[in-house]
């Protein structure tokens, strides 16, 4: 093989290896993007929906630890994104856990889930709703969600 | 051989640049990947990233239709890779899933193996006993399953 061979092979090479660096680079990019939005949109949906399912069937322990585990991801999402969307389903979530805790007959910790619950919604509406308005709302989401 | 030299040249440029393209791919994307979320801090950022794969499988296969046994079952494995992987907080939201899968499929094989059948309904009835379920009676799981499957035929 000749030297001239061999410098037209390794520029042939080197310029392959730039340009599937440089295209690879953007569709990773891309792809990361992607994922991430699509990780960020089923972690709300995923944990909320099995809130929702362990409230309606499971005792007030694990219906807790499951609303626990929905408002742990979604005030971090939230905290990701200060995301308004998020602001409201924190909302009904901290009302969730204040029904949660009223069945299982601890006032104070209702107390503390609501006043979570109406902080959240008034950072999502601009005003306060009444404690009747978040719990039909929340009644009305389940029932929408149910029959999906 | 002085008159292949372009072609091989042509070559090893494509061979090159695919290898480049596949190569970057995999390193930029797990580089972009370990700095998701860092604006929450480390700690909650790495909560996030290790519970985001899991939570999104899930998420998809909620999304295929799975009416028949072959079905379930492939999804009942797969399921079982993704709860390998998770951690253990995500565990109850799969043996959710994993408990909805055996009562259809208890379902789908009452007519055929009812010994099969029983078995699987009584794994979902374990699931859902675990998972605080206050009725994991038959009739229960019979409901889970047809609540499932009615879902499932409306997609």
């Amino acid at each position: 093989m000749t030297r001239a061979a061999k410098t037209t092979f390794i520029a042939a090479a080197a310029v392959g290896l730039v340009l599937g660096g440089v295209l690879g680079g953007r569709e990773a990019a891309q792809a990361s993007q992607a994922m991430q939005s699509a990780e960020v949109l089923s972690a709300s949906s995923v944990t909320s929906d099995f809130a929702r399912q362990q409230f309606e069937y499971a005792d007030t322990d694990h219906a807790r630890r499951a609303v626990q585990l929905q408002i742990s991801v979604l005030e971090k999402l939230e905290g990701l994104t200060h995301d308004r969307l998020y602001r409201g389903e924190l909302g009904y979530a901290y009302t969730r856990l204040g029904m949660i805790e009223q069945s299982a007959g601890q006032p104070e910790a209702e107390q503390r889930a609501i006043a979570q619950a109406r902080t959240w919604f008034g950072q999502n509406f601009g005003h306060e709703i009444s404690d009747d308005q978040m719990r039909t709302g929340l009644k009305l989401l389940d029932q929408g969600a149910d029959r999906l | 051989m002085k008159r292949l030299v372009p072609y091989i040249a042509v070559l090893i440029c494509a061979g090159c640049g695919y290898l480049g393209y596949l190569g970057t791919i995999k390193v930029v994307y797990h580089h972009q990947r370990a700095t998701w979320f860092n604006s929450l801090g480390e700690p909650d950022a790495q909560q996030l990233r290790e519970t985001g794969p899991a939570l999104l499988g899930l998420g998809l296969s909620s999304l295929l239709i799975q009416n028949t046994k072959a079905s379930l079952q492939h999804n009942v494995s797969s399921l079982g890779e993704i709860r390998g992987q998770a951690p253990r907080d995500l565990w109850p939201i799969l043996d959710l899933r994993l408990a909805k899968d055996y009562a259809v499929m208890a379902r789908l094989e009452q007519a055929s193996d009812s010994a099969v059948a029983a078995s699987h309904r009584q794994m979902a009835a374990a699931l859902l006993n675990s998972l605080g379920w206050k009725d994991v009676s038959d009739n229960a799981v019979a409901a889970v399953a047809d609540k499932q499957l009615a879902a499932r035929f409306k997609e």
